[in-house]
């Protein structure tokens, strides 16, 4: 039963929500070999990621409308993939960079880059930090793509420091422009995204970077930053935070950190941080938007309308490939906020309302007559806590219910 | 059934199940319709990225010529103000009526020793006036929990536009507004005993982080009974050039909400973009217009209704920009900053410090003016006591005479 407990959290906190029948399996197949799959895929040739982009027009007049298909896509590969600890991945990334459609241009680089980070986000940090430096998102979100020999610009040195690698405290002024120096010269042709480096653009003179002498491109630079002790860590952290939650035992990923540092694989880390979660290591943390609405369509529930779809996002703060700043998403209690409250309620209700619909894949009646069954759809084994399940209780079978129990506390902390 | 008011609806209690499941839920607050007179408020605009003082209010010195000989505002773009030894940059040209009145006093040089030149680091010491200090409350937050409102309402710190450190406190966060759409519950069906099941999933057992989001429906429901009438009327102009995330909405609510009287001490409005590390000059055009005709719409309806007395304006930004332009027609983050008190407790329209574009700081404009000194002015213009002035900003900071 503890084992079931565990995968149930596993299912809610990295799967985004379980399919039907999953837990059973999971529970069939036992935890390490549940975590083998969502670690390793390929291993079991699981089938992989397609493009959830492939069918959008990219040449669409309406450019806010090509992204919100986009995002739709994207989030419906979410709830269908096979995969959902690189969907998971894909999307910290996304945050942990930050790159935005808010001011990339052409936006749809924007799915190119979700693409790059779901390539990337489970195997090599080093490939990883390598490649987002030099994606055509990047070079145009914190302008790389204006930084030339005789006009250095440091946005990206600076974060790339700052946000990406050592993190504050570890690095001087000196250091920012020594990194924006040595990646001047970088381009990116607008007619197809190709990159390349143009020579006279570039400084190749050396710098000094984190006390690295001879830094003086791209290589370079990154081989100062992954050579920084405070490097390992804060990557670790990071990650480690998003599966374990905010104020998670550090102790634990001490040892785990040491060889991250060596190596710069990923399946490994995120091996342990699942053992850990799974035998119970995590602190509870908040479902946050995305994750929530992913959940709820696994139940199954039909896609949201986009108008609904466009309100919920707006006022939960989250509208993925739309970080609002260099910053990322707002940290996971603000989406205790009033204004995600009510948009998580409306969801609930929208989501509820259309599985009444002859397209409804399910009948919302059968759905939650059973409220232990129900509960265990969600994710709880135990079923929903006595509140809850009192007040689910008091209401009808059917859409009532089924709204009350998404929008439930409950399915909020994880 | 969406207007009903959640009192209304309690007592009616959403049918048999219902009644006997929010039975016993205490529910302490005002009547909504509670009119609380002569309440100030203090509406703090965040102008988050950080805004480029110089070419906001541009020095007469010539250095600024030659530190931004790309990226100046041209000559003939930039407007006078009466009595200003600055030139003024065209989109706060709505401003200028109230700097006539005497309405708008500029800080220039405005900063925490220390802050640096990263955004979070900054915004941090900003929001929580505690530099270096890894603080989980900001000034407003703690201010609020440090002070007893007039009358006790879920209403008395509103954030617009995204949370906000500087309005959370140890304990209680702000309201948050994120998007005046869509802004009011909507059950399955119109049926509130959805409503009612939701506000039961309690528990007075529960902490940490589960009892939070146990809170967080009923405060909502508190919230949005009281505010949905108010920020709904707001219209959205989706097509409009110079708001294109929707900001101007928010001015518009937090007019909506000043007007509604429904006991906001502390409204902060959060604007993105101001991030501007190339091709400034048209995105910060847009973002000074948006935030100047905001501004100035707000206090003439607020003339009108007759708020507009017990209404300030604090705009702030993280910091200043870079003194010398960067090669991508932009600039990169400085530190020194630029921010306003805006409204008829200013005392007099003038420009406090004065940016020394001879004397940069590793070629950033120095921090000349403490955030906290500014902030001791708001606080003790809301009611704070010198006590707890100290209690929540610590630290020292120079002595301003700003209001009335």
């Amino acid at each position: 039963m503890e084992e079931r407990n565990g995968l149930a959290w596993l299912g809610r906190k990295i799967g985004w929500g379980l399919a039907d029948g999953q837990l059973d399996e999971w529970t069939q197949l036992g935890t390490t070999a549940v975590i083998d799959r969502l670690v390793d895929p390929d291993r079991f040739k699981i089938a992989t990621r397609p493009d959830p982009f492939s069918d959008i027009d990219r040449d669409n007049d309406k450019q806010a409308q090509m992204m919100a298909l986009g995002t739709m896509s994207w989030i419906d590969e979410a709830v269908a993939s096979p995969r959902p600890l690189e969907t998971f991945m894909e999307f910290f990334w996304s945050d942990y960079f930050a790159v935005s459609a808010r001011v990339v241009r052409p936006r749809h680089w924007l799915f190119d880059h979700m693409n790059l980070l779901a390539v990337h986000g489970t195997g090599n940090f080093a490939e990883l930090l390598r490649a987002v430096t030099i994606d055509p998102s990047m070079l145009f979100f914190l302008d790389g793509g204006r930084n030339t020999a005789e006009n250095p610009n440091e946005n990206y040195g600076r974060e790339l420091l700052e946000l990406y690698s050592v993190g504050v405290g570890n690095f001087t002024e000196d250091d920012v422009k020594a990194a924006a120096r040595a990646l001047t010269g970088w381009r990116t042709r607008r007619r197809d995204a190709n990159v390349t480096i143009r020579s006279r653009a570039h400084d190749d003179s050396p710098q000094t970077l984190l006390g690295v002498d001879g830094v003086h491109d791209l290589d370079t630079t990154m081989a100062a930053v992954l050579a920084h002790p405070a490097t390992a860590p804060r990557v670790v952290n990071k990650i480690a935070t998003a599966v374990l939650g905010e104020g998670y035992d550090t102790d634990l990923v001490t040892d785990l950190t040491t060889s991250f540092a060596q190596d710069w694989e990923l399946k490994p880390v995120l091996r342990h941080l699942l053992e850990l979660g799974v035998a119970g290591r995590a602190v509870p943390s908040i479902l946050e938007p995305v994750a929530w609405y992913v959940t709820a369509r696994k139940l199954p529930l039909a896609q949201a309308r986009r108008p609904q779809l466009r309100d919920f996002f707006a006022l939960g703060g989250q509208l993925p490939l739309h970080p609002p700043n260099v910053g990322g998403f707002p940290p996971p209690d603000a989406y205790l906020s009033t204004s995600a409250t009510v948009a998580r309620f409306n969801l609930a209700s929208h989501l509820a309302e259309q599985s009444r619909s002859n397209a409804s894949p399910i009948d919302p009646v059968d759905m939650t007559r059973d409220l232990s069954a129900l509960a265990e759809r969600l994710g709880f084994p135990d079923g929903f806590r006595p509140e809850t399940s009192d007040a689910l209780s008091a209401l009808q079978p059917g859409i009532d219910r089924l709204a009350a129990s998404l929008a439930s506390p409950d399915l909020v902390v994880v | 059934m969406t207007n009903m008011n959640r009192r209304t609806f309690l007592s009616l209690g959403g049918g048999v199940a219902a009644a006997g499941l929010i039975g016993g839920l205490t529910l302490p607050r005002p009547a909504a319709a509670a009119q609380i007179t002569a309440q100030r408020t203090l509406i703090v605009v965040d102008l988050q990225g950080g805004n480029d003082a110089l070419n906001t209010l541009v020095p007469q010195s010539g250095l600024y010529r030659d530190l931004r000989q790309a990226i100046a505002v041209p000559e003939a773009d930039l407007l006078t103000f009466a009595g200003l030894d600055y030139g003024v940059h065209p989109g706060l040209a709505a401003l200028e009526p109230m700097w006539n009145q005497g309405s708008v006093t500029a800080l220039y040089g405005t900063g925490l020793q220390g802050q640096g030149r990263s955004h979070f680091v900054a915004q941090d010491a900003w929001r929580t006036a505690r530099p270096g200090e890894p603080a989980r409350s900001g000034w407003l937050g703690r201010w609020l929990e440090a002070t007893e409102p007039q009358e006790p309402t879920a209403l008395r710190a509103i954030a617009l536009g995204q949370s906000t450190l500087a309005a959370q406190g140890e304990q209680g966060r702000p309201v948050a507004i994120q998007s005046v759409e869509g802004f009011r519950l909507k059950p399955p069906g119109g049926n509130n005993d959805v409503t009612a099941a939701l506000l039961a999933m309690t528990d007075p057992k529960a902490d940490g982080l589960l009892a939070q989001a146990q809170a967080a429906f009923p405060a909502t429901v508190d919230a949005v009974e009281q505010l949905q009438e108010l920020v709904a009327g707001v219209e959205i102009n989706e097509d409009d050039a110079i708001d294109v995330n929707g900001d101007r909405a928010l001015f518009q609510a937090t007019q909506a909400i000043i007007q509604g009287d429904v006991g906001a001490q502390v409204l902060y409005v959060t604007i993105n973009g101001f991030d501007t590390h190339s091709l400034q000059g048209p995105k910060q055009d847009a973002l000074l217009q948006l935030v100047a005709n905001g501004l100035a719409d707000l206090f003439t309806a607020l003339e009108e209704s007759g708020h507009a007395a017990n209404t300030l304006a604090l705009v702030v930004s993280e910091f200043g920009r870079r003194a010398a332009e960067n090669g991508s027609l932009g600039t990169d983050h400085g530190q020194g900053g630029l921010s306003f008190m805006i409204g008829p407790p200013v005392a007099q329209s003038t420009v406090i410090g004065e940016p020394d574009l001879g004397d940069l700081v590793d070629g950033d404009l120095q921090i000349t003016i403490d955030a906290r000194s500014i902030y001791d002015q708001a606080l003790r213009w809301l009611g704070a006591s010198d006590e707890t002035v100290v209690d929540v900003l610590g630290g020292e900071w120079n002595d301003l005479r700003i209001l009335t």
